[in-house]
């Protein structure tokens, strides 16, 4: 293979979710990513993804423990020598389930919490989800995987996060995402119920800081402003087709999770062509990788290999375009927009939020 | 931290998985979140730190396999490594 190989795999085994978080990121018409690809195809999926040399699966969805073939298509992630992850809500576990994903080869598992409190939590996840996080954080512990938690910030929970951090800590957690919402999929929808004003961003930021000093070498906190007031775009996977391959529950393979919602794809999957094949060579793959597609003035920017023109799809949602220059970035002649919906969110009242959206 | 004594018995912490990469021609100290590219003599004392081995027994491994070492530089290179090894918990340590 000439192109270096991905880093990871984000294999998203299904859509389907208990939850319904309004900040869902999963696309919103999601009965068009069916039929799932089944067992063998994902365990096929996993050889030549551990052969052309990625070092980690992120077995994600929708909720993979939905699928009662976890434990198969784990079993065939380890064997090609893949590194486990296994992000999850958590709901449905069981003990013995956990075991049996601990025998199968799990190394770690990434447990969402949406709040510290179980009422607020369960009111933003839809569902009565809470109470089990904390019985699966034991399980997952005492089977002997790594664990950690991950919290989406938004404007109902930011005020929050000294709870959700010493929630974390409680459970005994090595690791914790503080992962301020992007606006994909249900998130966008509900963008202006979601987004945190400035004042409690900078709160947060100050909790979240002073953790961090004091749980060093206990808990690893990761903390990310939001693009949408840092005014500089997010480097989006990295670059596009650089390090990250997704595969979605229907096979469709993407240099990103929400790059089905661009205009133009190909949209090829692994029934079809064989990881490898795709990408290297896979239209889609191809498409906004390196430099070369990039306009003004991303084009001249000193910092066009380390942003890398930013997110593909907030540019698509903002101006319309996916190869313009991400509008979170201050020198994008569209960061206006983004300014007067953070604006807008900085003064006004929040309309209320809505739960996942899953047709349209 | 209290300084790595050779009494000490180090074990790959469990979030770590030590493997060699074809593709990148290069032994790997995968965790959650990443990857640890481990240079030689990384790749050395780790793989030998089994969770019985006491740090004097490692060092007389090591010792063992490259005779030509002087003895107490690669016992300080050892500790060192293990010292940047359990700062990044990358291993465990159990006093016995």
């Amino acid at each position: 293979m000439t192109r270096p190989p991905p880093d990871a795999l984000l294999a998203e085994l299904t859509y389907r979710c208990p939850l319904r978080c309004g900040y869902c990121s999963n696309p919103t018409g999601i009965v068009r990513y069916t039929p799932e690809l089944s067992t063998e195809a994902w365990a096929r999926v996993m050889a030549d993804a551990g052969a052309m040399g990625v070092l980690h699966a992120h077995l994600s969805g929708g909720e993979p423990l939905l699928r009662d073939d976890l434990e198969a298509i784990v079993g065939a992630a380890r064997g090609a020598g893949l590194y486990v992850n296994l992000i999850t809500s958590a709901w449905g576990l069981t003990e013995a389930r956990t075991r049996a994903l601990a025998d199968a080869g799990v190394d770690h598992v990434q447990v969402s919490v949406q709040d510290s409190d179980a009422a607020r939590a369960d009111a933003i996840a839809g569902t009565a989800a809470h109470a089990q996080k904390l019985l699966a954080a034991g399980w997952v512990t005492s089977a002997g995987m790594a664990f950690s938690v991950n919290a989406v910030l938004h404007r109902h929970n930011l005020d929050r996060v000294g709870e959700i951090i010493a929630l974390a800590e409680s459970l005994g957690a090595e690791r914790l995402e503080l992962a301020n919402t992007q606006f994909h999929g249900s998130a966008w929808e509900n963008r202006a119920s979601l987004l945190p004003s400035r004042a409690q961003l900078r709160r947060a930021s100050e909790v979240a800081r002073a953790a961090q000093e004091r749980l060093r070498g206990v808990m690893d906190i990761l903390w990310v402003i939001p693009d949408w007031y840092a005014d500089l775009p997010r480097p989006c996977m990295d670059g596009w087709g650089r390090r990250f391959v997704t595969v979605a529950p229907d096979g469709t393979a993407l240099p990103c999770p929400g790059a089905h919602g661009l205009p133009g794809m190909a949209l090829e999957s692994v029934r079809d062509r064989s990881l490898p094949e795709l990408w290297e060579g896979g239209a889609d793959f191809e498409r906004f990788r390196g430099t070369g597609w990039m306009r003004e003035p991303c084009a001249s920017c000193e910092r066009r290999e380390v942003d890398h023109g930013g997110c593909r799809c907030q540019a698509m949602a903002l101006t319309g375009d996916p190869a313009r220059t991400d509008p979170a970035c201050a020198k994008s002649p569209d960061h206006d927009r983004l300014v007067s919906l953070r604006r807008e969110s900085d003064e006004g009242e929040a309309p209320p939020v809505l739960y996942r959206i899953t047709r349209r | 931290m209290s300084a790595i004594t050779d009494d000490d018995v180090l074990a790959l912490a469990p979030r770590v998985r030590v493997r060699w990469d074809e593709a990148r021609a290069a032994w790997l100290a995968l965790v959650p979140e990443g990857v640890v590219v481990l240079n030689d003599s990384a790749a050395e004392v780790i793989r030998a730190c089994d969770g019985a081995r006491t740090v004097g027994a490692v060092i007389e491994l090591l010792s063992a396999e490259h005779p030509e070492a002087p003895r107490e530089a690669l016992s300080d290179d050892v500790r060192s490594v293990l010292e940047r090894m359990l700062s990044r918990r990358l291993v465990t340590r159990r006093t016995s």
